[in-house]
């Protein structure tokens, strides 16, 4: 039995979607109500949960494989897994976004970034060697300039609209997201075909 | 302040009380097979100099230790390793040829808050100093397999693999991501990596096969048919060699796994690493390390292993669970 956790929402439909398409039984998933953990006849057994939680029910063992965005593992500080596969599905990236006139301007103290993913930021910043002030909102990070708490956000862009809508633009990309498998150190080894099973079946290499 | 008579900092273990009964009895067992080789017992201290670690590099950030500034105004860490202390003893107590130390303690490293990871664990392990290649790594596979029945796992994995097959790797791939998609067996870069850098047949081949490359011996032997480096291959052939010198007892223990990453820097030779289905990282942790002590100046090859027994006892404790 392999035991998987599925991030909730656009990436559970995804997934399902890929999973159905390769010829497994998603039927009792598509089918489900309120459930949060359901078996299907392949033997794979699901649980549903918050992006960061299929990474936390990961690491202690739980589950022996994962569905994840990117964003949530570039953001975690936490790295003992495997990341074996792109599903290259859910494809967005992280970008930092602003009004158009912070291209020219002069700052003359620390910037101020909104982001949710504060990590993604902090790292993005110190890779171009600016030291920032990073506030951390947790929804419509665009607000932040908005309201002019600050100078600009770090967030993930899918079709830009948000941004434009509120009069805001991307200034920089700064790295592509989409929707990766992930797996436990120690499942790999003890269910190994079992694992690349699933993911031959994800690639469509059966 | 009344509260915090009953809490403990989130970094410390919980206090084993079922299960201390378990623990001594493993440890016993364990010292008695390192005393039946000859391991002289050691009581580490609990205090050693950040720099010590720093200064060889082996692996382990500043920020994973916890430090204290002592009457001297010198930085302190509480012990993070074993190998790095044993190698300074071995050096300051001016020790020639061979020399065989066993250890029992706790090891502490910071673990990320809320994650439900201590940051003390209990060790045990050996050091042989000053006896070179297959004679010294042959000794401590086979001490790993006469001590593995008392460690009480019904499930445990012991694989090896070689750090010179590793580095050969790192050099021929020569790309700054390469150790990082290694460590993630993320196939999906693996590919990106091979269209960027425009890797060719066999090395293109290799490098798609390697993120599964783990497994019993036929795993090794295919490997080697289809490997043309010559270093790469010679690294191979040389674990392939020391496996055939194992009795067929320890040859039943260990297998392969090709992907491995060197969990201390120092490695130079076998590496080797136990799993249990209940435990969440390694139990048994290990490898040769010939040029650890050029930072004492010396030249003497070694090798080393250690049980982490926190985890041995939390897989004991699920294992008897699931079964139960």
């Amino acid at each position: 039995m392999l035991k998987i956790a599925i991030t909730k929402g656009r990436i559970e439909k995804q997934v399902c979607q890929l999973l159905k398409a390769n010829g497994f039984d998603m039927d009792p998933i598509i089918n489900k109500d309120r459930e949060l953990l359901i078996e299907t006849s392949d033997g794979l057994s699901m649980i549903f949960a918050k992006a960061n939680d299929v990474l936390t029910f990961l690491e202690h063992g739980i589950v022996d494989v994962g569905f994840v965005g990117k964003d949530t593992l570039d953001d975690s500080d936490f790295h003992d897994y495997y990341d074996m596969l792109d599903l290259q599905i859910g494809k967005c990236y992280f970008a930092v976004a602003a009004y158009p006139e912070y291209k020219t301007k002069e700052f003359k103290r620390r910037k101020r970034i909104a982001s949710k993913y504060t990590h993604v930021a902090k790292k993005y910043f110190s890779s171009k060697q600016e030291d920032v002030e990073i506030i951390k909102l947790e929804g419509s990070v665009e607000l932040g300039p908005v309201v002019g708490l600050s100078d600009a956000i770090v967030d993930i862009v899918e079709t830009g609209s948000t941004l434009k809508a509120n009069g805001l633009e991307v200034i920089e990309k700064i790295s592509d997201i989409s929707t990766k498998m992930i797996v436990n150190k120690v499942s790999l080894k003890f269910k190994k075909d079992e694992i690349f099973q699933l993911m031959d079946g994800l690639k469509g290499e059966e | 302040m009344e509260e915090f008579k009953y809490l403990i900092p989130e970094e410390s273990i919980d206090a084993i009380m079922n299960n201390v009964a378990s623990l001594r009895e493993i440890e016993g067992h364990l010292r008695d097979v390192f005393n039946k080789h000859d391991y002289l017992e050691v009581l580490m201290p609990s205090f050693e100099y950040v720099d010590l670690y720093n200064d060889m590099d082996i692996g382990i950030e500043e920020e994973k230790m916890f430090q204290f500034i002592n009457y001297d105004g010198k930085r302190v860490a509480l012990r993070a390793d074993f190998t790095v202390p044993l190698a300074r003893l071995y050096s300051s107590q001016n020790e020639k040829g061979e020399k065989r130390y066993a250890y029992f303690g706790k090891v502490y490293r910071k673990e990320k808050r809320h994650k439900g990871r201590s940051s003390e664990f209990f060790q045990a392990g050996i050091e042989l100093l000053g006896k070179p290649g297959f004679e010294g790594d042959l000794e401590c596979l086979s001490i790993i397999q006469q001590t593995l029945q008392y460690l009480q796992l019904k499930e445990v994995k012991i694989e090896m693999s070689s750090a010179k097959f590793y580095k050969r790797l790192c050099t021929l791939v020569d790309d700054s991501t390469f150790v990082e998609i290694l460590q993630k067996r993320d196939i999906s870069a693996m590919q990106s990596l091979i269209e960027r850098k425009n890797i060719q047949s066999p090395l293109k081949e290799l490098l798609i096969k390697l993120p599964g490359c783990f497994g019993d011996i036929i795993v090794l032997n295919q490997m080697i048919e289809m490997i043309q480096d010559q270093e790469l291959k010679d690294a191979l052939i040389e674990l392939k060699d020391l496996n055939e010198k194992l009795d067929v007892k320890s040859q039943e223990c260990f297998s392969f796994d090709l992907a491995m990453t060197p969990s201390m820097k120092y490695y130079t030779g076998i590496m080797i690493k136990g799993y249990s289905p209940y435990a969440a990282e390694p139990i048994i942790n290990g490898g040769r390390y010939d040029h650890l002590m050029s930072h004492f100046h010396k030249d003497v090859p070694a090798i080393g292993f250690s049980y982490d027994l926190s985890h041995i006892l939390k897989a004991l404790e699920k294992e008897e669970e699931a079964n139960a």
